[in-house]
């Protein structure tokens, strides 16, 4: 077996770089515990770190071609994705939170009462708005006063992956 | 033919492969066992491919790049497998699709009282939450899962209500 070109090397170890950035980042001075600017924080680092070593095995007279340049940002996006299935599990999963909320409850609870733990309101509404934040910043629906309607371009654009990718998937 | 373009070609027709393979057995398991699938599957389809192009081929398949594209096609399909699946954001947005105006109120009984009542069902199908009549309790076995994900965040100083805006 080849050994890999070197810029294919350092993506690797940029790859490896992102779950244990995403733990040291919270430590030390400038430590990040909110979970959303670790995870960015994370991923730019390890992209930074490996363009600097890129560009550092260039200024040394062994430039890489383009090809091994897409395949080095391929392998850190795998990374960076798997990273963040599992750290949005844990940060944001729904299931997993409503787990939590009861648990710390200590107390059997009913549907409202394990709602209003959740989110502070005993209405679903507060989560619904925490989660359509996520569509009304990346441009997809856009709210008026109450009522919420689908943004023309992305939104559609959206909408239409999300059918073919649950046909190609099998979900209903 | 180029190396470049061989290890292009080899990777597109590994990931309709692995695409094709994901597609029938998740229809085919009914969609459990869901990630071990996807990942096996990744795994498979890869060692098949390598094996036909390296040894049946005289495509000068170049190896490092074409895992590296693989794993980075692989890792996009589990992503959205994930958010088509469990999404509710995604969900809210389909149903706009649906309908041209929906009121936010409409939203959250259409899309999160629905899956808080289907998660409830999937908490106590797996044994972590149970019902004593109107209420809920977390079983003896709910206790020691919450206390495990709750030991691994404080590992990670991980700070979260479940909120993406807390």
């Amino acid at each position: 077996m080849t050994t890999p070109p070197p810029l294919i090397a350092a993506a690797f170890l940029a790859a490896v770089a992102i779950p244990a950035l995403l733990v040291l980042l919270a430590f030390g001075p400038a430590r990040l515990r909110a979970p959303w600017p670790r995870y960015k924080a994370s991923v730019l680092m390890a992209y930074a770190g490996w363009g600097t070593a890129g560009l550092t095995l260039a200024l040394r007279g062994m430039p890489a071609p383009l090809f091994d340049w897409a395949a080095g940002f391929a392998l850190i996006l795998a990374s960076a994705l798997a990273s963040f299935v599992v750290w949005s599990v844990l940060a944001w999963g729904f299931t997993l939170n409503m787990l939590l909320h009861l648990a710390q409850a200590r107390e059997p609870l009913d549907t409202m009462a394990w709602v209003e733990r959740y989110c502070g309101h005993r209405s679903f509404r507060q989560i619904a708005l925490d989660r359509l934040n996520i569509l009304f910043a990346s441009g997809l629906a856009r709210r008026r006063e109450e009522s919420v309607e689908l943004a023309p371009g992305a939104g559609r654009l959206a909408v239409a992956g999300l059918v073919v990718l649950r046909r190609i998937f099998g979900l209903s | 033919m180029t190396a470049e373009f061989a290890t292009l070609a080899a990777t597109s027709l590994a990931l309709a492969a692995y695409l094709l393979l994901v597609a029938i057995a998740l229809r085919l398991s009914a969609q459990s066992h869901a990630l071990l699938l996807l990942v096996g599957g990744a795994v498979l389809v890869c060692a098949a491919s390598l094996t036909l192009v390296l040894v049946w081929t005289s495509w000068p398949v170049l190896l490092w790049h074409f895992l590296a594209f693989y794993c980075g096609g692989v890792a996009i399909v589990i992503f959205l497998y994930g958010a088509a699946l469990k999404s509710l954001s995604l969900q809210m947005c389909a149903l706009l699709g649906s309908h041209a105006t929906r009121s936010v109120g409409e939203l959250a009984d259409a899309v999160i009282r629905t899956e808080f009542e289907k998660r409830i069902a999937l908490l106590e199908g797996s044994g972590l939450v149970e019902r004593q009549e109107n209420l809920f309790a977390v079983t003896e076995k709910g206790s020691t899962a919450a206390n495990r994900i709750v030991r691994t965040r404080n590992a990670l100083r991980l700070e979260s209500k479940g909120l993406y805006a807390m």
